[in-house]
């Protein structure tokens, strides 16, 4: 008795009896008080280009020291890393990686930033938190690639320390997060509003599944409520689908899908629209003013920056980003 | 290996596995944010 809690990190809001673990299972209510399992324990460290978490307005062609635990706090029926996301703590091979051990190791591999990546970093919130407040102390960017599944007062806290997210827009209606995901969508636009009122500099990336959110008509209202509630200057990211997980039975995205979801984003307003996971010429930055390529990308490789003090070096146009530190 | 030797095999691993989630468990003392008791 007097030993229920309810963890308020993410809008699941778990109630947990004693000794039980969250949906996410890496936080544990033990003897009425609620514990991380994986604390100063990722399963997964690398050195990324920054490129990869995908940011393409963020310090291009530096590195990102990558981290990340076990757990998330969905169920996506096609996930890329559910080996790590959907496995929990005492399963996986964990390191032992404690806040100021970390951000000495990305000052040791001249990581201009660290990114809380892979999994979903809500679920590894207190390792996240100690790690920005060091690396914020030694000029370190904190980003972070998320689903944005998180709640309002959390997500505030951190954006004390956060300068970048990368968020998962996986759809624009409630029943492919209730049917693919397992939760819902209203939790992640309010994310993305907060995210912009607190200032914190922010990408998106949805992910194109044949016949579930290729609907151009979906993808044009997604568009629409990104510049009216983000801002024209909002990044946007289309990547191509490949089979995985429990989603095999589908085909890849097919490029024509791709560059219509690109014409339809482009068309309702958003400056920077791109595609990933698929070598095209909209993997490049084009400058909205006078259309030049200000940075040319080959897969994760910046071949080419033409930005000066966040200025086009054609044009002089402000590009928005963040381009040093 | 016959059934018995096996079934014998099956419960020392369980019994190692949950040995092995228990201490972890119990190694945990980063306490977590965000959170209240429910009566």
């Amino acid at each position: 008795m007097g030993k229920r809690i309810k963890c308020e990190l993410c809008p699941t809001e778990c109630e947990l009896e004693n000794y039980e673990v969250g949906g996410c299972r890496v936080r544990i209510n033990r003897d009425g008080e609620l514990f991380s399992l994986v604390y100063g324990n990722p399963c997964s460290v690398a050195v990324d280009p920054i490129e990869k978490k995908p940011f393409y307005h963020v310090l291009p062609a530096t590195d990102a020291f990558s981290v990340a635990t076990v757990g998330c706090v969905l169920s996506c029926k096609f996930c890329q890393n559910y080996q790590i996301s959907q496995g929990s703590p005492e399963k996986s091979d964990n390191k032992d990686l404690q806040p100021d051990e970390l951000v000495r190791k990305a000052l040791a591999y001249n990581c201009k930033s660290v990114a809380y990546t892979y999994t979903e970093p809500a679920v590894f919130y207190e390792y996240m938190y100690d790690v920005s407040q060091i690396a914020k102390n030694y000029g370190i960017l904190n980003t972070m690639h998320s689903c944005g599944y998180i709640n309002e007062k959390p997500l505030r806290e951190l954006c004390k320390y956060l300068d970048a997210a990368c968020i998962d827009l996986k759809a624009f209606t409630e029943d492919f997060y209730a049917k693919l995901c397992g939760g819902r969508l209203k939790p992640v636009l309010d994310a993305l509003v907060v995210l912009k009122e607190e200032g914190v500099w922010t990408e998106i990336v949805n992910l194109v599944i044949p016949t579930h959110n290729d609907d151009p008509k979906q993808i044009d209202a997604m568009s629409r409520w990104i510049v009216k509630n983000m801002g024209e200057d909002t990044p946007i990211h289309f990547s191509r689908f490949f089979p995985y997980y429990k989603l095999k039975n589908l085909p890849p995205t097919p490029f024509e899908t791709l560059r219509t979801a690109w014409e339809t984003a482009r068309n309702a307003g958003l400056n920077y629209v791109y595609i990933g996971n698929m070598r095209t010429n909209a993997e490049n930055t084009f400058c909205p003013v006078c259309k030049k390529i200000i940075i040319q990308r080959v897969g994760y490789t910046v071949k080419e920056v033409n930005i000066i003090d966040g200025k086009c070096k054609f044009c002089d146009a402000e590009i928005a980003g963040i381009w040093e530190t | 290996m016959n059934r018995r030797a096996f079934l014998k095999f099956m419960a020392i691993g369980t019994f190692i596995s949950s040995l092995s989630r228990k201490l972890m468990i119990r190694r945990t003392t980063k306490k977590a944010m965000f959170w209240k008791k429910v009566k």
